[in-house]
């Protein structure tokens, strides 16, 4: 039978964007949540909520005990893990099929390969797709015999410490001299234990200057695999991706469709389940393999836009044995674009987690542009998870006219009680090291590690303010102060 | 309504020339001075809040303040994010160099090194391992480095 009652394993944005295709088909949905999350906009989506610990998230979104006895008790027959904490979990895929339900995901065994990054790079090699060196430090009992940074120098390279579990850049360090290794790897282990469970890490040649691009792919777990074309998720800041788009903006046709063909093989070689992402570094000339994420990922509503899918529903009908991949492959593109995080975080301030109420949320309403958005106007963001609030999608025809619609809906939006990266996405989309499409994933500590967000001259904030004071209404209004009638209204009021 | 700020314009300057040139609440296109923009407004006569090129403003109705804080000044050994100490890494008493990790944050999921501002010795420690911090609260006082005799 098709199951009807499914359990998001997630919080934020992630399971509001999740909630929304469930709802559609026609799915009851059930919001599993932690004490700090009960007021969230989340779980008011869902058509029914449990409680299952408090704030910290090792005690109840990464509990999968807590997860799977909160599914027991509704009566759950199925669960989707969204992206970030379980979602590339072996163990939970396991433990959902054990109680019988459907996991809308790859299978545990799939999960486990190639979340484990060591795995991954061994399947990748074995399907011809190209790999950077990479090496597995030794363990703590044996890093007094410094021999074996012997090949580390031999790459004669800048080092990349990467979790085996990792993902979204977390438990990830860069090495540029070897007598930071040691604390790097300390460091990444922990932030990798924190985040994922397990402080296991990699080294690997860091490759730079290089543009991160990824192929979205989907296995119907019999051999057919689609793919979604790529996106470009260059723009980053310490392995945070700051701006998506799809495609990727100027790739040799050739590079493109070889690039697809080695995502297609790897996740052909294990008959890939569900939504996936191989990701690669192009240093220009060549293209490596980075990882896959055996989930969807946060940047998926680009590739959504251009090739008029939802892949929450593919996920869904693969998960549930109604997908028909080999129609897909033949979908030919739409266009560009665009897809800019707003994350609570000070762009003026080395990027710091920024905590407060959103006493102003609002949206734009636009063509072509997409909210996901897991916040409301008077929602606490509290400094228990990642920061990430809404994301903003434009798309157009072109790349220019996917960019000029992005900024025009961050300018007409306005969020206020916390400060996010918005600001800062907007001058990066405006610069020419936008414009250009050759970024690379450094640029923005490089050339924007100084950024500092333009003020507004004291005559147009005393023009604001007297503007205001004839259009908006005296006692607060919740967003739509005052109807249309005020438009085009005369000009010099002063004095 | 305080005025102060409205009429602070000094006789000598001319008049602000403005005029709106559309309003499609919370939508708001400004002419000041010959230049055109948009911004978002929203609130009331009292406190409204202003959106502009992603960053928010508050207006009242006798001052201009935008949100963000003085940045501290650096050798400020406060914690410049609220989250969790989930490291201490010296111990009072201890001489530490410049650029030394004293203790780690974790926010957000996401790690932060303290480091000293500088050599010298550690004279107090306000937190331990697993605390919570908000930003400003002070992490470690340092003194200036002992002399050699």
């Amino acid at each position: 039978m098709t199951p009807s009652r499914v359990l998001v394993a997630n919080r934020g944005e992630c399971a509001c964007r999740i909630i929304r295709t469930l709802s559609a088909l026609g799915l009851e949905t059930v919001a599993i949540h932690s004490e700090a999350d009960r007021n969230a906009r989340f779980v008011e989506a869902a058509d029914h909520s449990r409680e299952i610990g408090p704030a910290s998230p090792s005690h109840s979104y990464l509990d999968i005990d807590r997860i799977i006895e909160a599914g027991r008790e509704v009566e759950v027959d199925a669960v989707h893990p969204g992206w970030g904490f379980l979602s590339e979990s072996p163990e939970l895929a396991r433990r959902v099929e054990q109680e019988g339900w459907t996991y809308i995901g790859p299978t545990a065994e799939q999960a486990l390969q190639l979340g484990d990054k060591t795995q991954a790079r061994a399947l990748a090699l074995a399907s011809k797709v190209p790999c950077a060196p990479s090496l597995v430090p030794p363990g703590p009992e044996s890093t007094e015999d410094p021999s074996w940074t012997r090949e580390l120098k031999g790459w004669n390279s800048p080092l990349l410490i990467k979790a085996t579990r990792g993902g979204g850049g977390k438990g990830m360090r860069i090495v540029r001299h070897l007598d930071q290794l040691e604390e790097s790897i300390e460091s990444a282990q922990r932030e990798a234990l924190a985040a994922f469970g397990d402080d296991s890490v990699f080294i690997e040649k860091l490759i730079e200057p290089a543009r991160h691009i990824e192929v979205q792919l989907i296995g119907d777990g019999l051999g057919e695999v689609a793919i979604l074309g790529d996106r470009e998720c260059t723009l980053q800041r310490r392995h945070q991706k700051l701006i998506e788009e799809s495609p990727a903006p100027s790739l040799p046709p050739r590079l493109r469709s070889d690039m697809h063909e080695a995502a297609r093989r790897l996740a052909q070689s294990v008959r890939y389940r569900g939504a996936g992402t191989v990701e690669f570094l192009f240093d220009g000339e060549q293209f490596y393999f980075l990882e896959m994420n055996t989930r969807l990922q946060v940047e998926h509503p680009v590739t959504e836009q251009v090739h008029g899918v939802d892949i929450v529903k593919l996920q869904w009908q693969v998960a549930t044995g109604q997908a028909q991949l080999a129609q897909l492959d033949a979908n030919s593109t739409n266009g560009h674009a665009i897809e800019v995080r707003i994350n609570a975080e000070d762009p003026a301030a080395d990027f710091l987690p920024s905590v407060g109420t959103l006493n102003r949320c609002l949206w734009p309403q636009m063509d072509g542009v997409r909210i996901d958005s897991g916040v409301r106007q008077g929602d606490r963001i509290t400094p228990h998870y990642d920061p990430m609030l809404a994301k903003i999608i434009a798309h157009g025809e072109t790349r220019e006219d996917a960019t000029r619609r992005l900024v025009a809906a961050i300018e007409a939006t306005l969020i206020a009680g916390v400060e996010t990266t918005l600001p800062f996405c907007r001058d990066l989309l405006c610069s020419s090291d936008f414009a250009a499409g050759t970024a690379h994933t450094t640029l923005v500590e490089e050339k924007w590690g100084d950024w500092q967000a333009p003020q507004l001259e004291p005559i147009w904030l005393q023009a604001i303010e007297r503007a205001a004071r004839q259009l908006l209404r005296k006692s607060a209004g919740d967003g739509a102060e005052v109807a249309g009638c005020w438009q085009r209204l005369p000009g010099r009021i002063w004095p | 309504m305080s005025r102060s700020q409205l009429d602070g314009i000094e006789p000598s300057q001319p008049p602000l020339q403005w005029k709106v040139i559309e309003w499609i609440p919370p939508l708001l296109t400004l002419e000041v001075e010959g230049v055109v923009r948009s911004v978002v407004l929203s609130g009331s006569t009292h406190k409204a809040q202003v959106g502009w090129r992603g960053q928010s403003f508050s207006i009242g109705t006798s001052r201009i303040e935008s949100k963000r804080s003085e940045p501290s000044a650096s050798g400020d050994l406060s914690a410049p994010m609220p989250g969790t100490v989930i490291e201490v890494k010296v111990s009072v008493g201890e001489q530490v160099s410049a650029g030394q990790v004293l203790m780690v944050l974790e926010a957000m999921k996401m790690e932060m090194a303290i480091r000293s501002p500088r050599d010298g010795s550690i004279r107090s420690i306000s937190v331990t391992r697993g605390d919570p911090v908000v930003a400003g609260s002070m992490l470690v006082e340092l003194d200036p480095p002992q002399e050699p005799e």
